[in-house]
């Protein structure tokens, strides 16, 4: 009964019904993503899990293509397992075969990686500004500065790659700096951190201030001085397409006399304009930031070691192709 | 190497392959074991000056030139050649290799009125595992492409039995070697081609149309090296297989670069 079951199991016509099945699927399924990216385009920016609470339960329908490819390929990979094992049972009289059974192995590496990096991966986006130091999402312990970005110039004189420098933290000590670009991401244990895009920030506005006669940062957390008795306190920005708010307190011999909303495009507050803040925006000032992608896959080092397998297995069942061909071991017409 | 001298390295090879093929055809009619050299010779100048020229390219650019429409015609087209080479050296196929031949120069007619500047290389494509996914992938499509060729006279040999063509053994022989070279090139595209994608982008598989059909290029002819130990697709049913399989790499290499948007456009 078990040896039955087993060759069943081991079976070949099997695997070509599920490769078949699957490849089948596949193809009715790669239409139906095409032509669906509200459903599938978030397939590669969030894990397997988020993206079936987002999207996929939502288009049960549309998505089944997805799900049943999936388990035809578990399906497959568990018989070539079944093949694999069969095979190692049998080493010495079938040890010949070796390359080819390394791509096996391979494959169902690959494929384990897949979906335990599916299921129990994560995927990250994070902004940073240049200086700042934040978290690392997926590996505690671990934080990211941003030291500087900077454009590669191409010949043609327009930028074609950008250099994030970046500084890694663990606990408060820097452990390395690294740049990332094109095709040159981070690996932090089993997370790869991949520099995805850059942007600016508006952190605060250089005014005039005519009244005063100087130039100020309104950035949150600076205090200008007015006069001898009078500061005044950013305590936060904001803007939008056309106006610049920035929110202030006023303080007279350190006591709070008024704080509100200053808008670029209303009259100045009284006692603001009393104590001779009548500002002229110059300019916003702006902070570079990276656009980091991080993907956690706990099944990265196990697709490695498949692929790597499937090179090796590859090269070797070139020779023993040939070899099997010269000692007229190939399978004939029945 | 100047753009001059490589088109005329590449005019002189186009018309040495025509010449080989017209000769091959000849053959046909009168089978002479002189002319088989002088053919065998022909095409053997035409791929040398096609691999002078794609030498060239490679050395002027410092990389393998395979980032735009003339260049991929054009190498693909020299793997193409490189597969008929192989096979006409090994097993004499002589005009049962012409299918592939007629695409290698339908690759270099086309190729021909282009352009043969080669663009400045963007950073992201400034990889070895890019130049590797690429020679691996138009590998193993040459060799289908070789496999389709041997599956349709397998099925024209069936009916008329000619002595024009090899024997049904030697052609199902060959098809399967073409099969198992082809998978196992292709095997190391989507090696190189994941790891290219893992340092690009973070993740070694990518939910888009061209990822999705590579895979299924590679499972179609994964079970096509099975199929051989099956009876039933012993033979003819190979034939077919072969055939299918190729309008499938057709539609991986051509049709979704034409028909549809994906990441991996033509140009
Ligand atoms: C997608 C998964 C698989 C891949 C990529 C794969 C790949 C290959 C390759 C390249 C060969 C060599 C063929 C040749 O000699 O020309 C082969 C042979 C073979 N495979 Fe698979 N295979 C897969 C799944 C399976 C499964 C599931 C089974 C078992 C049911 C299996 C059983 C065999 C056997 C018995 C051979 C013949 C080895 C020999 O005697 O030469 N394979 N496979």
């Amino acid at each position: 009964m078990f040896t039955r079951i087993w060759s069943w199991f081991c079976s070949l016509k099997v695997a070509i019904v599920l490769a078949s099945l699957a490849t089948a699927i596949a193809i009715a399924g790669s239409l139906l993503m095409q032509f669906n990216p509200q459903v599938f385009a978030g397939l590669d920016n969030y894990s397997f899990l988020d993206w079936q609470r987002s999207f996929g339960h939502k288009a049960p329908l549309l998505s089944s293509w997805f799900y049943l490819t999936g388990v035809m390929v578990l399906l497959l990979a568990a018989n070539t397992l079944c093949c694999f094992i069969d095979w190692l049972l049998r080493f010495r009289s079938r040890w010949r075969k070796t390359g080819e059974y390394l791509i096996h192995l391979g494959f169902v590496l690959v494929v384990i990686a897949y979906f335990w990096g599916s299921f129990a991966g994560d995927r990250a986006h994070l902004s940073l500004r240049t200086g700042e130091v934040q978290p690392l999402p997926t590996q505690p312990g671990y934080f990211l500065r941003l030291d500087s970005i900077a454009p590669v110039i191409g010949t043609s004189g327009r930028p074609i790659d950008l250099l994030h420098n970046i500084s890694v933290l663990h606990g408060d000590s820097i452990i390395s700096s690294t740049t990332l670009h094109a095709n040159t991401p981070l690996f932090i244990n089993d997370a790869t951190i991949v520099a995805s895009g850059s942007d600016q920030q508006i952190i605060g506005f250089n005014v005039i201030l005519p009244d005063l006669g100087y130039a100020a940062d309104l950035t949150p957390g600076a205090i200008i001085r007015l006069n001898e008795t009078t500061d005044l306190r950013v305590n936060a920005i904001h803007s939008d397409a056309n106006n610049a708010y920035v929110n202030l307190t006023l303080f007279i011999a350190g006591e709070t006399v008024w704080q509100g909303w200053y808008s670029s495009q209303q009259p100045v507050a009284a006692p603001l304009r009393q104590a001779g803040f009548n500002p002229i925006i110059r300019r916003p000032l702006l902070l570079a930031t990276s656009e980091l992608t991080i993907n956690h896959d706990p099944g990265l080092r196990i697709a490695s070691i498949g692929s790597i397998l499937l090179t090796l297995g590859v090269v070797v069942a070139l020779f023993s192709f040939y070899a099997k061909r010269r000692r007229g071991d190939r399978p004939e017409i029945r | 190497m100047s753009p001059t001298i490589q088109i005329l390295l590449l005019k002189g090879a186009f018309f040495a392959y025509l010449l080989a093929t017209t000769l091959s055809l000849i053959q046909t009619r009168r089978p002479s074991l002189r002319l088989q050299r002088i053919t065998l010779l022909f095409f053997i100048g035409a791929f040398t000056l096609h691999t002078a020229c794609l030498l060239g390219r490679w050395i002027v650019a410092g990389y393998l030139p395979v980032t735009n429409l003339f260049s991929t015609q054009f190498f693909f087209s020299w793997t193409l050649a490189a597969t008929y080479l192989y096979f006409e050296l090994r097993y004499r196929i002589q005009a049962s290799g012409l299918f592939v031949i007629f695409l290698t120069l339908l690759l270099l007619a086309s190729a021909l009125p282009r352009d043969p500047a080669i663009p400045p290389l963007i950073p992201a494509l400034d990889t070895p595992l890019f130049t590797l996914h690429i020679i691996f992938s138009f590998a193993g499509y040459a060799l289908f492409a070789m496999a389709f060729s041997l599956g349709v006279l397998y099925l024209i040999q069936e009916r008329l039995q000619t002595v024009l063509l090899p024997n049904l053994s030697e052609l199902r022989k060959m098809n399967e070697e073409a099969i198992f070279l082809g998978f196992a090139l292709f095997t190391l595209c989507m090696v190189f081609g994941s790891i290219w994608a893992q340092v690009a982008w973070g993740y070694y598989f990518s939910w888009n149309i061209k990822s999705v059909w590579s895979s299924i290029v590679w499972m179609f002819y994964g079970g096509m090296c099975h199929a051989k130990f099956v009876r039933r697709w012993q033979g003819r049913g190979y034939a077919w297989l072969s055939i299918a399989g190729f309008g499938v790499v057709l539609f991986t290499y051509l049709g979704i670069g034409l028909l549809m948007a994906s990441n991996h456009p033509l140009e």
